[in-house]
């Protein structure tokens, strides 16, 4: 086994709460070699990560390794001091986090806060210090590296951010690097390029990667060999070949299952779309509608400036019908929809719709539900404002809907607080349906979930809208959910719609540049 | 630059907002000066020449333009029941004040900081259960309580000062800072354990973010990832309560200087409320006013320079 750079053996990692010890990760083994890409996936809650963490030594105060020995280059790094696995971190092993938007220090400057891993491992000639940053940013490719050096985090965009980490990260051609969902927050034509610069230093500098993802789609394009975690333990391992095409484990091929890819339906007949008879009507038309926000200067004096966000967007849509507006962030695809809601004002253009106040499903099921309210009251909310049913009747009808959307039991006295992602957005769900609207709008709704969550959430939506004939405005950044749900599509980029058409129009048939680039970048 | 300029410009204007306000606040309150300093024996008559020889039947916004002009060269007018000019009134306490203020802020400093620092790096340990009890009895503590205990303490049973004395700042300076040391603990034990607190909760904050597990990826030591990282985050917030503690150990503080006998502003301000003497109320109240709308400048000012995030805006 000389050629294996790290040997996890029977590692077990948990958490101490009130004395207790609360598994995480109970005993998995696997090693990874020099030069090889090792995926790791599994959902949230698997372990995936705090596994990594226990690599680096970054767990939480009250994280605690119980047993197992973490071999690397032959050395246990548990049984190391403090100070050796210090000098480790960074110089041998190195790691790159999801979040590019915070994983940097806001108020220094990116140069110096990659040029302080030289100076931590105390590199010969610190003079050569800012030349050596110099060069890795170019590595990395950003463009003009010297301005780079001198720009704050929140003066980049996420990308530029994600390739300063990595080049914080392999400064000093560490031999692993560990890579912990680097491209989840990141728009699809951004993480395209950020995996082919991970890919292109594991082969310039033979670093071996550990890359930890949720998305099976992005793991199969990198990695040699994966890793599937469930519940703190290996579920399976193989080459990607054995995992992806002949899966032996029931999780394993449940996860592959719930997997939205329009790759998966390429074989499929293309017309499996609802053909839309011209007859029916719209049930929401937007007309050349402009959305900007005010920004007021600062101090008394502070002008006005308005900023444009949509501009001139035009589309209607039927009744019955779903349909799909996917774009990057900063698209303007998140205004539009508050726009539709009447969450923002928009500045001109026209929006009618059969019915006022559509309802809305946000991103976020954490944050977007009141975490004091019991379930049962927040849905009774919208029917104490229309006014017309009694207490009873309320309760009735709450309790009616949480069966509908798979929340079946004593849910109704249950606080939001104690429930997971799925289950809290199934209440949000629950909530646009409450008071009998047609028409929802949905904003990103599924982007925050697990992939067989997420799965479960969309069979919901395409059953609750069967059979309720709803329709449905969807947004996403994830092009295979969209293709998954949606009948018809409008691409924006800038504020603006590049491209809309039939869903088959869009994938397969794109005619703008820009809607080919999106769907190369899929994965 | 620009950013500068438009602060100072909006300050300007603030000021001039909080003076005339100041100014018509007292135009409002009834019975003036002429009224007071004649008591109610007087006739009419002699009410009306003294109004005319103060300038009060002049109209509001020329009075307030006069008033204003003679702020601004240092006179406030000249007090009813002292019948000095406000001006020396106030110079003379002036030193005691800015004293006290000057060595609490010094200690409030020198004491919080490190002290949030250590507190935070011995958070899950036994020795977290103390520094709350001790934070919150400094929090909890009055200070005209703490003041008498330290009379107490240091005065009577150590003898290290004599309570009472008194000093002024010209004739003897080093003695005379010495015995303010006493008063500007009583003054500054509440703002320690507060900013203790406030920068402890702070830094807590930080330590929970995603920087910080870089910092610690990178190979940093707790020390680089305090002092690099943490701190210079964690203060951002700390900076504007610091600023209120500033503005409000600079307004005197009355309880203290009564208890030390100090001749400061805040018996000052108490004692002309007391007896309605408005040029002294007015000219204080356009001191503490203007004080903390220039502590708010300062750390607007501030912030562009700890926060790249702030010029950005």
């Amino acid at each position: 086994m000389g050629n294996t750079i790290l040997e996890v053996n029977d590692l077990h990692v948990g958490f101490v709460e009130n004395k207790q010890y609360a598994p995480i990760v109970s005993g998995i083994t696997f090693s990874i070699s020099k030069g090889e890409i090792l995926g790791i996936v599994g959902e949230s809650g698997s372990g995936k990560s705090i596994t990594s963490l226990t690599i680096m030594d970054l767990l939480k105060h009250n994280g605690k390794v119980k047993q197992g020995q973490l071999l690397f280059e032959g050395s246990d790094l548990l049984t190391m001091t403090k100070e050796e696995k210090r000098r480790k971190k960074a110089n041998e092993i190195a790691m790159i986090f999801q979040e590019p938007m915070t994983s940097l220090n806001p108020v220094i400057k990116v140069g110096p806060q990659v040029e302080e891993v030289l100076a931590l491992h105390k590199e010969p000639n610190p003079g050569e210090y800012k030349k050596r940053v110099i060069s890795m940013f170019e590595d990395v490719g950003l463009k003009d590296p010297e301005a780079i050096y001198g720009k704050y985090p929140h003066q980049l965009s996420g990308g530029m951010r994600q390739r300063v980490m990595i080049a914080m990260a392999m400064i000093l051609r560490p031999k692993l690097l560990i890579a912990d969902e680097p491209t989840t927050a990141l728009d699809v034509t951004v993480q395209k390029q950020i995996l082919e610069l991970l890919l292109q230093m594991n082969k310039k500098y033979g670093t071996s990667i550990i890359f930890i993802s949720h998305d099976l789609g992005v793991v199969r394009k990198l990695c040699d060999r994966v890793i599937v975690m469930y519940d703190g333990a290996i579920v399976e391992q193989g080459t990607i070949n054995e995992i992806f095409e002949c899966p032996k484990e029931e999780y394993t091929k449940k996860l592959l299952a719930a997997v939205p890819s329009m790759r998966k339906h390429e074989e499929q007949e293309e017309a499996a779309t609802v053909e839309q008879e011209e007859e029916t009507p719209a049930i929401l038309t937007v007309k050349d509608v402009t959305v900007g926000y005010t920004v007021k200067g600062r101090g008394i004096f502070g002008k006005k400036t308005t900023k444009t966000i949509v501009k001139g967007v035009s589309f209607d849509i039927k009744e019955g019908e779903i349909f799909g507006i996917v774009g990057e962030s900063g698209s303007g695809k998140s205004t539009l929809s508050k726009a539709i809601v009447g969450l923002t004002p928009h500045a001109s253009g026209e929006i009618t719709m059969q019915e006022a106040h559509p309802q809305m499903v946000f991103q976020d099921p954490y944050s977007s539900l009141n975490p004091a309210k019991t379930i049962g009251s927040i849905l009774s909310e919208p029917l104490i404002i229309e006014g017309k049913l009694k207490k009873e009747e309320r309760r009735r009808k709450v309790e009616q809907m949480l069966e509908e959307v798979g929340l079946k039991g004593d849910y109704y006295g249950r606080n939001i607080a104690k429930l997971s992602g799925g289950q809290r957005q199934r209440v949000a769900i629950a909530l646009a349906l409450m008071t009998n609207k047609k028409f929802i709008v949905l904003d990103e709704p599924v982007s925050a979930l697990d992939v067989t969550i997420q799965d479960q959430i969309l069979k919901l939506l395409k059953r609750l809208q069967q059979q309720h004939r709803l329709s449905y405005l969807f947004i996403s950044h994830d092009l295979n959910v969209v293709y998954e749900l949606c009948d018809r599509i409008a691409v924006m980029k800038d504020g603006v719609i590049v491209e809309q058409g039939t869903r088959d129009e869009i994938y397969y048939h794109p005619k703008e540049a820009y809607t080919r680039q999106l769907i190369e970048a899929i994965v | 630059m620009k950013y500068l300029m438009k602060k100072t410009i909006t300050l300007i204007l603030t000021l001039l907002t909080v003076t005339f306000l100041t100014f018509i606040a007292f135009e409002v309150i009834p019975g003036d000066s002429a009224t007071l300093s004649l008591g109610t024996d007087a006739t009419p008559e002699q009410i009306e020449a003294l109004r005319e020889q103060l300038g009060y039947n002049k109209p509001v916004l020329v009075r307030y333009k006069d008033w204003l002009c003679d702020a601004v060269k240092g006179d406030f007018g000249t007090s009813m029941n002292y019948n000095l000019p406000v001006g020396q009134l106030i110079k003379e306490r002036l030193p005691v004040t800015i004293t006290l203020a000057v060595l609490s802020i010094l200690l409030t400093v020198v004491c919080a900081v490190p002290l949030g620092i250590v507190t935070t790096r011995k958070e899950h340990s036994r020795a977290e259960g103390i520094h709350q009890f001790f934070i919150h009895l400094g929090m909890a503590i009055p200070p005209f309580f703490l003041g008498i205990l330290i009379t107490f303490i240091f005065g009577l049973t150590l003898r290290w000062f004599v309570p009472g004395t008194e000093l002024s700042f010209s004739e003897n300076p080093s003695q005379f800072i010495y015995y303010m040391i006493y008063p500007a603990i009583a003054v500054a034990v509440p703002k320690v354990a507060m900013m203790t607190k406030f920068l402890r909760s702070s830094i807590k904050r930080q330590l929970g973010l995603d920087y910080v597990r870089t910092a610690y990826s990178k190979g940093g030591t707790n020390r680089h990832v305090m002092y690099r990282h943490v701190l210079k985050n964690a203060l951002i917030p700390v900076i504007t309560f610091f600023a209120m503690i500033v503005a409000e150990v600079f307004a005197g503080s009355i309880v203290v200087e009564q208890v030390f006998n100090l001749p400061g502003l805040g018996r000052l301000l108490v004692t002309a409320i007391g007896n309605r003497d408005y040029p002294i109320v007015q000219a204080i109240v356009l001191y503490i006013a203007a004080l903390v709308i220039l502590m708010n400048f300062i750390v607007d000012v501030l912030y562009q320079y700890i926060d790249p995030r702030v010029k950005a805006e």
